[in-house]
């Protein structure tokens, strides 16, 4: 099942702008699919042979940045077959309390990460076996999990839309009398709502964000919400909403709008106020593939490979050293680069985990009102 | 062979009497009877009913063993009452609006010739063999802003309209994915009817309302109750669509039980979710099988 749909997702990059955003969400829609339905089918692929680790992805163009620059190295030098498989949360979990293991190495938002640690899903790492990184490069590493990349949210807009004059900070998102057209922020679904955003448009400066005064956020979202045409609750139907003029701004990705300028699409991203997030790396408890999980952990998160991978689709590497191999016009791009970092903030991993429950509860009831 | 003669011999044949009594009776014959039921009965034990009762368990499970808090805390916060609401009034609107269409599409079907019944039985099955996802996108491509439904409008000079992501775009989606069942039921109880019927009532002066009121309507209502309640409990556990084509607002028991297994990993209380859900579906079908009774299903006739 994950087979086929992963095939096919790295079958039709390339395709042409346009018609490839139905494509993609129905990719997307069947990887949703199998995940939803499927709890735990086993993954026949595994029999094979020895020399394997089974790494989550999320598919897309990440993942083919993760085979160009990480996994087809990782397989010359060490011989270890590296099998991407699409899971969420829930089916990661499944996989862990079944034991039936099916993925080792999984990278994810950090607050889902922190979610499967508190469900005890995730092996308490040994440092020791790290050879070709120096975890203290690396920012953040906890006991279960290390950052791996650094991702940003931003505020995107239709060029055509607002040709001289574009919505350049969240109060002016907000501002629907200047900037008029429909809007979409993050569902709950797609990591969490944008309570930050919220926050900001609202006056709160970027260094008293947290802890986020919840009710003023959902205060703030309410007056939007008539503008709203849809919350996104995947990337791809954020994605595909703004290029297809659904809506003429956004919150998105940075490295998926990027994706679809890159294909042409007359989008702008704007970094002021982006919200830097972490992406980050673990193992699953029920992995049956260790040494080698432990192997390509280490791999992905030396120097070389992070700098081979991660700009390509607008990431800053977790790994400061990484820095040194990437061209410093590149480097200036990225979600980390000073000017980036000065202009945006760090999303707060730890209070999402105690306060995400409480937040999905409430993004329930704030949906149908 | 024509499609038409074939879904109707098809359901024609689920029908065949049963097997003649000297067959059965005999004890080694029951065994035989017995074991052709195995491989159906095994794979349903193990992916159907095994899952349904760990579901179910799972409802009742609390921190101290056994607890009723899942279907308590149902009640108790508003929005899953309101959900369940919302649920039976896409439902409910589908079911109507696919008897709308459906209706005078199977009176067609079953009065024109049978080469032409084939080619439109066709029309109406075709799309039915064909995945919903793909379906649903199709949709989503002529629906979008700048699709086929907005370049018409926009042609006859008109403002596009914002048909995606609210419950118009629902309610097209689940309608059409939903129109084959109805239209077929309503198509099996109306090639049942006799003619003559029809033709007596004609001949002593009925008006065509007339015999629409007496003699169609009754007859045809064994087709209409059980297509819709066909289409509703089929309606009610929609999840893609609603999903894919929904608003914010649009949110469906399917829906906000994915919401607790993936988002919340609150995995007990989705039990008691799709457990309540069950519950709905049954008493759908436990109507149908009062009002209708089930053979039905599977009959050509009335």
């Amino acid at each position: 099942m994950t087979k086929v749909s992963k095939r096919r997702t790295s079958a039709h990059v390339g395709g042409k702008f346009g018609g490839n955003y139905s494509r993609r969400r129905v990719i997307k829609g069947l990887a949703a699919g199998a995940g939803a339905a499927a709890i735990g089918f086993p993954n026949i692929v595994r029999a094979q042979k020895g020399g394997e680790v089974f790494v989550r992805t999320s598919g897309g163009s990440y993942q083919d940045a993760l085979q160009e620059g990480t996994w087809s190295a990782f397989e010359a030098k060490t011989g270890i077959r590296v099998v991407p498989v699409a899971a969420n949360t829930a089916k990661m979990l499944a996989m862990v309390q079944s034991g039936e293991g099916g993925l080792d190495l999984i990278a994810g938002n950090e607050p889902a990460t922190i979610t499967l640690r508190n469900e005890g899903a995730l092996v308490e790492l040994d440092k020791s076996r790290f050879e070709y990184t120096d975890l203290d490069d690396i920012a953040p590493v906890t006991d279960h999990y290390v950052g791996y990349s650094v991702f940003a949210e931003v505020l995107v807009y239709n060029k055509e839309v607002f040709p001289d004059r574009h919505p350049g900070s969240w109060q002016e998102f907000w501002d629907v009398g200047t900037f008029p057209g429909p809007r979409s922020l993050q569902d709950a679904k797609a990591i969490a709502p944008n309570l930050e955003f919220a926050l900001l448009a609202d006056g709160v400066s970027r260094a008293d964000l947290y802890p986020i005064d919840v009710d003023r956020a959902f205060n703030k979202l309410s007056e939007i919400k008539p503008h709203i045409v849809k919350f996104f609750d995947t990337g791809a139907l954020g994605a595909s909403m703004i290029a297809e003029k659904t809506v003429v701004a956004t919150s998105l990705w940075a490295n998926r709008a990027q994706v679809l300028i890159d294909k042409g699409a007359p989008l702008g991203i704007e970094w002021n106020e982006g919200m830097r997030m972490l992406e980050a790396g673990a193992i699953l408890k029920s992995a049956k593939n260790l040494d080698n999980a432990y192997r390509l952990l280490d791999f992905e998160l030396s120097p070389e490979p992070q700098a081979n991978t991660l700009p390509k689709v607008l990431l800053s590497p977790a790994n400061k050293k990484a820095f040194d191999f990437i061209d410093p016009t590149l480097a200036a791009t990225l979600p980390t680069s000073p000017q980036n970092r000065e202009i945006g903030f760090d999303n707060s991993g730890a209070w999402w985990v105690e306060n995400r429950d409480e937040v999905l509860e409430l993004w329930q009831e704030f949906l149908l009102q | 062979m024509s499609i038409q003669r074939q879904a109707h011999d098809g359901l024609a044949e689920l029908a065949v009497p049963p097997l003649p009594r000297h067959l059965v009776r005999q004890g080694r014959r029951d065994w035989t009877l017995i074991m052709l039921l195995v491989p159906a009965l095994g794979f349903l034990a193990v992916f159907f009913a095994y899952p349904m009762a760990d579901i179910l368990m799972r409802s009742f499970d609390g921190d101290q063993g056994f607890t009723l808090e899942h279907y308590g805390r149902f009640f108790e916060r508003t929005i899953y009452v309101r959900v369940l609401l919302i649920t039976f009034e896409i439902s409910g609107s589908v079911t109507v609006l696919t008897l709308i269409i459906a209706y005078p599409l199977a009176f067609v079907l079953a009065t024109v010739s049978r080469r032409t019944a084939a080619i439109l039985m066709a029309m109406v099955l075709i799309p039915f063999f064909t995945s919903i996802l793909v379906r649903t996108y199709a949709w989503i491509v002529i629906l979008g802003p700048e699709g086929l439904f907005n370049q018409v409008l926009g042609g006859l000079g008109f403002d596009p309209v914002q048909l995606l992501y609210n419950r118009p775009s629902v309610l097209i989606g689940m309608t059409y994915t939903l129109l084959p069942y109805m239209v077929l039921t309503l198509y099996s109880v109306m090639r049942g009817i006799d003619a003559q019927l029809v033709r007596a009532a004609y001949s002593l002066g009925a008006s065509d309302w007339n015999v629409f009121r007496r003699i169609l309507l009754p007859h045809t209502m064994p087709g209409i109750i059980g297509g819709s309640l066909l289409v509703f409990i089929l309606a009610v556990g929609y999840y893609i669509t609603p999903r894919l084509m929904g608003g914010d607002r649009d949110q469906m028991m399917a829906t906000i039980i994915e919401y607790q297994v993936d988002l919340l990993l609150n995995w007990n209380f989705a039990s008691a979710l799709a457990a309540i859900l069950l519950t709905i579906t049954l008493v759908g079908f436990g109507l149908y099988a009062w009002l209708v009774g089930l053979r039905t299903l599977f009959e050509s006739r009335t």
